[in-house]
């Protein structure tokens, strides 16, 4: 049995003649943070909804903790918020709570409602201020909340139940920015404390850093890359900008004793320099060529590396580049 | 006890549109009963009023399932249900079983409610001891509407779309009243005309044997073997269709 | 007739499905649980969830998840006591990295000076350096000690006063040299009980950290079995100390660590105090801004009555 939380291969989606997702082969590690990323239309949507069996696939297989998954068949282990939250409009936040916990066969349903308002800050002490209670009892139909209201209903419609995997689809839409730290903030933690995967889309890469262990980056259906935080974070350019008293003597200098060393002199007479592959120098073998030509460095500092931009690069690029190691044809994987 | 069937009776109590169907239930027998009140107008029996409100019944029952599964549709209800350890099969039964409990409840309600009605001075019971025969007709057409309503939560599954209160009163109606089968029957009856009298003839019999509007065209029950098996047929079928339907759909 | 009688079989037999089917599912839940509770190390996230809807049953599942909960709980409190303590271990080990290195960096340059003054003057620094190592290691080995459950000292009579006098004489120099007269006020004496090299040991401490601390002259008090150090600190320490955490370990009210000692002083205090049955308590004002500790041993006459 296999560590992923979820695999799927060679998942197919096409409606209508248009193809939603296409040969999708996800593996999303037991435990860990994954973050889907591209633009809008890429298919992220369509990718969950498949995973989560609201939408049965085209071809292709979908394996839930090592179990492999009919189409259209949801495993109990998901918590799911897919576009926009399933939710009864006529009723209450609470009682949409209710009808779900019913569903899942909770042992206490009304306990469990309140913990998890409470969790997504919905919980009776938010709605302070004197304003009439939102929620329960006969509170404000959930047609009449607000959007943010409505998407924290959604992500605690998705906890219900102690879910082992969460899919969330754009959780933090609409949501004002603390409230979407304090969110991003609890599914850290239940990631930390309790294990649970979490799977995010987003297509705002901000919602994501600092949370995700790995990323899957969507493009055209195409599920084109696969990669962990620190392979994102390699992949990023470091670079050293260096201030020097004699500029043209350090670029010779460098020249001489660093030739592999990329050397540019920036418009201000600073000096930026970049490894080959675009890791970071070593700053003690370019300290020491620089002292021994006699050039005084003023200044040196190293470049935060940007997650997202090299996000936007992947995503962004010209042709659609498979994951690595993977030189299959599409079409392979009819298993259904 | 299944958990679907919980959260359908959950949603059952808060809904509008069985709130709705207990309204209509009572009204037409009131009405009935409000009328001989008027002077010059002849006292009813109480089997006529029983009638009317039984007949209110099953239309409600279709009224209050089609209005249920309307609001499954319109937003993302329905992915609640299907979320869940063979959710969508489950979904149909317990909306099935739904369309059970709500007939035999607004049923029993038409019943006490005329009994209340006897009241007033203008309704009195006509035949005492056929009282038991009545409580066989109540029976079989709690069947019925059981029947009726499946079908109508199946037709408003297939269409899909989201439906006002206006779309569900007319489907609701459509299928209670029997205006469905009529059609069902009528059209093929006429183009079997086309072709020969006895044919037309014999196709009519047939279909009057199988549908269902005919076991309700009066207030009695005609063959008993029948007015059970055959909203059973009906039910089973009508649910099995929405199985598979919902089987591979996108929720 | 018929019809009623067929419609009467139709509810009955409904009747029993229904009774069976709940049977059937009370019994899948029971061994659903079953199975959840045995599964619990490969999936602890698991919570109970029920197709029956007995009262029992759900009471049963209810029960359950509150125990898992409280386990989890226990076990995330006890994995963040521990990352605590390593982070603040980790941050006493550069206390003790800083004086040895100096040590043995001072000891490096005396050997290499040819100047013999010169040379003294660093062995006295690294004379230094050694002697802050002693004091921190002494204060960490007097922790463990006292922190050590099944330490049980040997409670006597002690004189409390006597204690409180030797230690402040031991200490006139270095009070002498910043020129504050500690006030002493002794009341009526009574042996106290406690073990007398750990009543010491609280005793100095206590008076170490008013010297090393404090920006004014301390007011020592004895009543009866209790010992009370108040001394005035400075306005910015006082802000900066948090009161419930001045017994923790390694607290320090400068998060950088850049002042002297090792933030263990009162944390010995503290264990010494609950080793002997005493209780120990401090606290902080900030208008004035002063430090108050207030330790209550438990009298001799209490283990007389007792015995």
């Amino acid at each position: 049995m296999s560590s992923n939380a979820i695999e799927t291969s060679g998942l197919s989606k096409s409606f209508r003649g248009v193809r939603a997702v296409l040969d999708a082969d996800m593996h999303v590690p037991a435990g860990s943070v994954y973050g889907l990323v591209g633009k809008n239309g890429a298919g992220k949507s369509t990718l969950l909804k498949l995973v989560s069996g609201l939408t049965p696939q085209d071809r292709g297989t979908v394996c839930v903790g090592g179990r492999q998954l009919r189409p259209g068949e949801s495993d109990p282990r998901l918590g799911v918020l897919v576009e926009a939250p399933a939710v009864y409009g006529r009723l209450d936040a609470f009682e949409n709570l209710m009808n779900r916990a019913l569903i899942l066969g909770l042992p206490d349903p009304r306990a469990a409602c309140r913990e998890v308002l409470e969790l997504v800050g919905l919980g009776a002490r938010d709605a302070g201020d004197g304003r009439r209670r939102v929620l329960w009892p006969r509170g404000t139909y959930v047609d009449d909340l607000s959007t943010g209201q409505r998407q924290r209903l959604g992500v605690a419609l998705a906890l219900l139940g102690d879910p082992e995997i969460l899919l969330l689809d754009e959780p933090l839409n609409g949501i004002d920015p603390t409230g979407a730290a304090a969110l991003r903030d609890l599914l850290a933690r239940l990631n930390r404390e309790r294990g649970v995967t979490v799977v995010i889309s987003s297509h705002v890469l901000s919602h994501l850093e600092r949370v995700c262990t790995h990323y899957g980056i969507m493009r055209g259906g195409f599920l084109v890359r696969e990669l962990t935080e620190g392979e994102l974070a390699d992949a990023c350019a470091t670079y050293l900008t260096l201030r020097v008293d004699a500029p043209e003597r350090a670029v010779a200098a460098l020249a001489e004793e660093l030739p592999g060393l990329t050397v540019r002199v920036l418009p201000d007479g600073a000096l930026r320099v970049t490894a080959p592959g675009g890791g970071e120098p070593d700053r003690r073998v370019l300290s020491q060529a620089l002292l021994s030509a006699g050039v005084a460095v003023s200044e040196l500092s190293v470049s935060v590396p940007d997650l997202e931009a090299e996000l936007v690069r992947i995503i962004d690029a010209r042709e659609p580049s498979r994951a690595a190691g993977d030189a299959s044809a599409p079409g392979r994987g009819r298993s259904a | 006890m299944r958990n679907q069937l919980r959260a359908a009776l959950y949603l059952l109590l808060h809904d509008a549109y069985p709130k709705g169907a207990v309204a209509i239930t009572a009204l037409l027998p009131l009405v009935f009963a409000l009328t001989t009140l008027i002077p010059g107008v002849d006292p009813v029996t109480f089997e006529y009023v029983l009638s009317g409100a039984v007949g209110a019944a099953n239309f409600g029952a279709s009224f209050a399932m089609v209005g249920l599964v309307a609001h499954d549709l319109a937003s993302g209800g329905l992915r609640a249900a299907c979320l869940a350890p063979r959710g969508r099969q489950r979904y149909v039964v317990s909306r099935a079983v739904l369309a059970g409990v709500v007939s035999v409840a607004l049923m029993l309600w038409a019943v006490v409610f005329s009994a209340v009605l006897l009241v007033f001075p203008g309704v009195y019971v006509a035949y005492s001891d056929a009282l038991g025969e009545l409580v066989g007709v109540v029976g079989a057409r709690v069947l019925v509407a059981w029947a009726y309503a499946t079908i109508a939560t199946l037709l408003t599954w297939v269409s899909r779309r989201e439906r006002g209160m206006g779309g569900v009163f007319l489907i609701s109606l459509a299928v209670s009243a029997g205006i469905l089968g009529l059609l069902v029957q009528t059209l093929p009856v006429m183009v079997a005309q086309l072709f020969s009298q006895e044919l037309g003839s014999a196709l009519l019999d047939g279909l009057r044997f199988v549908l269902l509007y005919p076991l309700v065209e009066s207030f009695a029950v005609v063959d008993p073997l029948r007015s059970v098996a055959l909203p059973l047929v009906y039910l089973v079928a009508a649910s099995a269709l929405s199985c598979r339907l919902w089987a591979r759909r996108a929720v | 007739m018929t019809a009623l009688l067929a419609i009467a079989l139709l509810a009955s037999l409904g009747a029993l499905a229904w009774l069976v089917a709940r049977g059937r599912a009370r019994t899948r839940d029971l061994a659903r649980l079953t199975a959840m509770l045995e599964d619990h190390e490969a999936a602890p996230i698991a919570r109970a969830r029920l197709e029956s809807a007995d009262r029992e049953v759900a009471a049963l599942a209810a029960a359950i998840d509150r125990t898992l909960d409280a386990a989890r709980d226990r076990e995330l409190a006890r994995r963040a006591d521990d990352e605590r303590f390593r982070e603040q271990l980790s941050a006493l080990s550069h206390d003790l990295r800083t004086p040895l290195a100096g040590a043995q960096g001072y000891l490096q340059l005396a050997r290499r000076t040819p100047d013999a003054a010169r040379a003294a003057h660093c062995l006295d620094g690294a004379e230094e350096r050694l002697a802050a190592l002693r004091v921190l290691v002494d204060d960490l080995f007097a922790y463990a000690r006292a922190a050590d459950p099944s330490w049980a000292p040997e409670l006597v009579p002690c004189d409390l006063q006597l204690a409180v006098a030797d230690a402040l004489a031991a200490r006139y120099e270095e009070f002498a040299a910043r020129g504050w007269e500690p006030e002493v006020l002794l009341a009526d004496a009574e042996p106290a009980l406690a073990a007398p090299d750990a009543l010491d040991r609280v005793v100095a401490n206590l008076l170490d950290n008013a010297l090393a601390h404090g920006s004014g002259a301390p007011t020592v008090r004895v009543d009866g079995a209790t010992l009370a150090v108040e001394n005035p600190v400075g306005a910015d320490v006082a802000a900066a100390l948090d009161p419930a955490r001045l017994t923790d370990r390694f607290y320090q009210g400068d998060p950088s660590r850049t002042g002297q000692g090792s933030g263990l002083g009162l944390a010995v205090v503290g264990a010494l105090a609950e080793a002997m049955g005493a209780s120990f308590s401090v606290d902080v004002t900030r208008e004035p801004p002063r430090f108050s500790a207030r330790l209550e041993l438990r009298p001799a006459s209490e283990a007389r009555a007792a015995s």
